[in-house]
């Protein structure tokens, strides 16, 4: 298992942010995904045989927000 | 994504394509503002069409576009939000602009998307604000340290420092670990840690912290954590956490909101079958996301937390900022907290010669001496005249210390090393003693050639901040303050009367500590327990709140409690509970304005008073004032 930390961009409204992290929790591969709100990140724990990054990457651009940097 | 970028710009278009990466970039960055900006901008072209009634044709054209605009985005989340089965506001929104456009009310659905996209670019904004007061403090986690090998210095990435590597920190650098000072001295700015603008003075022996900064000096350091061990990075960690345990108010809002939204949803299919009125049906869903009652809550916990963390202090989270806020009796140790846990010398008494000759013979043997006491005495002598040098020392553990000063041989110590001398305590010395003695003083006696000189008198005195502290404690609202000690009623009694303290227990066992807290929260008071957090843990995890004092460095009371004062000030303690209050206060102000802006909504459209766009106006105009009130708390200062 792997954990990786986006930094985020535009985390406006906490209801929309937290059903981000509701999306990535649905996916396959993700045990878990915690939104933090206080410091604009999202910090993720996958498997990566089941998802890569990219895909991680994608689905949260895909629900409207910028990463401004992971690590 | 970039990597085809780069691949096109190969092609050769060469110029262009810098242009167009240029684009990309500052509409990557500035999407939002684009969007909300060009739809804005064909909203005020349509509408001024519209008005001169030249052509309702193309004026109703450009608000669709504008609607098309400003709606893409967002029906484009509410769209992937639908393939996992979540509702959120993007949908409604989505729902109200298509509905809008389809009976005909293009200006609305314009309107709607445009105030919509506007009220979330300019949260994003506010509330990246707010988080500032964070986000700059995470900045100063330090990149580089440079290690020492041998005669070479080597620069590694600081998480990857061992632990025992030597690293060196130059003047105006970050301390990039913890550890030890093992050469150098400096004054090192710890305000990342402990809030403390002071810069502290650290020399060979003393703890730094990974974080800090080193103004003015030279530093060799042996690192003990680094990393994510640092103390630095725990307290960003259990910052971060802090929002994730979330106030019982804000759970209740959460649930509320989650039938909210689908209940609006049926409500406005319902309003539409029996009114047959398809705006007031779509103005409902435009409000149907309480978006202010949502917010209103962590935002102002945000904020409450972040101003709180830039002064050192560190609440775990919502609900234990509820229970700061709500503190009634403040319970507090003596030693170590209220009092520096470090002897002083609080008197003289002289009986042959001078103070200034009795205090520099004393401190000539003393200086060799590695007994706290002696700590203190060489600490007076300081200044007072050159010490002199001191030969045969002698350490009679129990009992106290001699050597040779000038010839003759001096004995500081007490009356069991008096007697082994063979030195006669007269009664007037031993009066003296006795009633110093009863204040909780600890007396040694100084001797030079079997004849006494005088009694030393040492102390563990209150500190400086503690002596306004119960007046300041009660500013914020905290109505007793309570004082334990593990010392005699004497003691106990006299410093409790000199800081104001309105009850106090001395001789306090471990185990009598927590039964004094039981029994104070049995009579319905919210406690608090102030303590160093190891020593005591028990007492600490019996209150309601639970305060850890100079925390930083040691994990176990970081963990544990509930509420953390990085630095040992004294001071910080009104200022946290102030803070918990407002910002309590706040949360209350926030929630009651997006209940009215809720109701005062419903009643308006019910009404027909309130219609998509102005309802949509109100609705965001909320959510921004929330955000805006919540702001105010990162200017707290303690009053």
């Amino acid at each position: 298992m792997e954990k990786i930390t986006f930094r985020l961009g535009d985390l406006a409204c906490p209801d929309c942010a937290q059903k981000m992290g509701q999306i990535l929790e649905k996916q396959k591969g993700i045990y878990q995904a915690n939104v933090v709100y206080t410091t604009g990140k999202v910090k993720i724990q996958y498997d990566p045989n089941q998802i890569n990054l990219q895909e991680i990457e994608k689905i949260i651009a895909k629900t409207g927000y910028r990463i401004l940097e992971k690590r | 994504m970039q990597s085809n970028a780069g691949r096109t710009c190969n092609h050769g278009v060469g110029g262009s394509c810098k242009h167009l990466a240029m684009l990309k970039s500052l509409w990557r960055s500035r999407e939002k503002l684009i969007i909300t900006s060009v739809a804005g901008l064909l909203i005020v072209i349509g509408w001024l069409l519209g008005r001169l009634g030249l052509n309702s044709v193309l004026s109703n054209s450009l608000m669709i576009v504008a609607a098309v605009v400003a709606g893409y985005r967002i029906a484009m989340s509410a769209f992937h939000a639908l393939r996992f089965r979540i509702l959120g506001i993007n949908a409604l929104v989505t729902l109200a602009a298509a509905g809008a456009i389809i009976v005909g009310e293009y200006w609305e659905a314009a309107v709607v998307t445009f105030l919509f996209s506007l009220g979330s670019y300019l949260e994003a904004r506010t509330l990246d604000k707010t988080r500032d007061a964070l986000r700059k403090l995470m900045e100063m986690a330090p990149q580089v340290a440079h290690v020492r090998k041998g005669e070479e210095e080597v620069d590694v990435p600081a998480e990857e420092v061992r632990r025992g590597d030597l690293v060196i920190v130059r003047p105006g650098e970050k301390i990039p670990v913890d550890g030890k000072v093992v050469k150098g001295r400096a004054t090192v700015n710890q305000a990342a840690i402990t809030g403390e603008s002071m810069p502290a003075e650290k020399a060979v022996g003393d703890s730094v912290f990974s974080g800090t900064i080193n103004e003015a000096g030279y530093l060799e350091i042996e690192t003990e954590k680094s990393g994510e061990d640092t103390t630095f990075a725990r307290l960003i960690e259990l910052v971060e956490e802090a929002q994730q345990e979330k106030a019982r108010s804000q759970q209740a809002l959460e649930n509320f909101a989650r039938y909210y939204t689908p209940g609006i949803i049926v409500v406005s299919v319902l309003t539409y079958l029996v009114t047959k009125n398809p705006i007031t049906a779509l103005t409902l869903l435009v409000i149907a996301c309480p978006g202010a009652l949502v917010i209103a809550t962590p935002v102002s916990i945000v904020a409450g937390i972040g101003n709180a963390a830039r002064q050192g202090v560190l609440i775990k989270g919502g609900e234990h900022l509820e229970k700061v806020g709500q503190i009634q009796v403040v319970v507090l140790d003596k030693t170590g907290t209220l009092t520096r846990g470090r002897p002083q010398v609080t008197g003289l008494w002289v009986k042959r010669g001078t103070e200034t000759e009795m205090l520099l013979k004393t401190a000539a043997v003393e200086k060799l001496s590695e007994h706290p006491l002696a700590k203190s005495v060489v600490e007076r002598a300081a200044g007072k005249g050159r010490i002199p040098e001191a030969a045969d020392f002698q350490v009679l553990p129990g009992y106290g210390v001699m050597a040779m000063v000038a010839g003759k041989k001096v004995c500081v110590g007490n009356r069991k090393l008096m007697q082994e001398q063979g030195i006669v305590i007269d009664s007037e010395v031993e009066e003296r003693m006795a009633s110093e003695e009863n204040t909780g003083c600890t007396a040694i006696i100084v001797a030079e050639n079997r004849e006494i000189l005088g009694v030393i008198f040492i102390a563990d005195v209150p500190r400086e901040d503690a002596l306004n502290l119960v007046s300041r404690l009660k500013r914020t609202g905290v109505e007793k303050v309570v004082m334990l000690t593990g010392d005699n009623e004497r003691t106990a009694s006299a410093i409790a009367h000199r800081l104001g303290i309105d009850e106090f227990r001395a001789e306090m066992l471990p185990e009598e500590k927590v039964a004094v807290i039981k029994s104070l929260r049995e009579k319905g008071r919210i406690v608090a327990m102030v303590g160093d957090g190891i020593n005591d843990a028990p007492a600490m995890a019996t209150a309601d709140v639970g305060i850890a004092m100079g925390a930083a460095g040691t994990d176990v009371a970081m963990e544990t409690a509930d509420l953390v004062l990085m630095s040992d000030r004294l001071v910080k303690l009104p200022y946290a509970i102030g803070l918990s209050r407002r910002t309590l206060r706040n949360i209350k102000q926030n929630v009651t304005l997006a209940v009215l802006v809720v109701l005062v909504l419903l009643v308006g459209v019910i009404g027909e008073a309130v219609v998509l766009a102005s309802g949509m106006l109100v609705h965001e105009a909320s959510v921004l004032l929330v955000i805006l009130n919540a702001m105010r708390l990162l200017k707290y200062r303690e009053i």
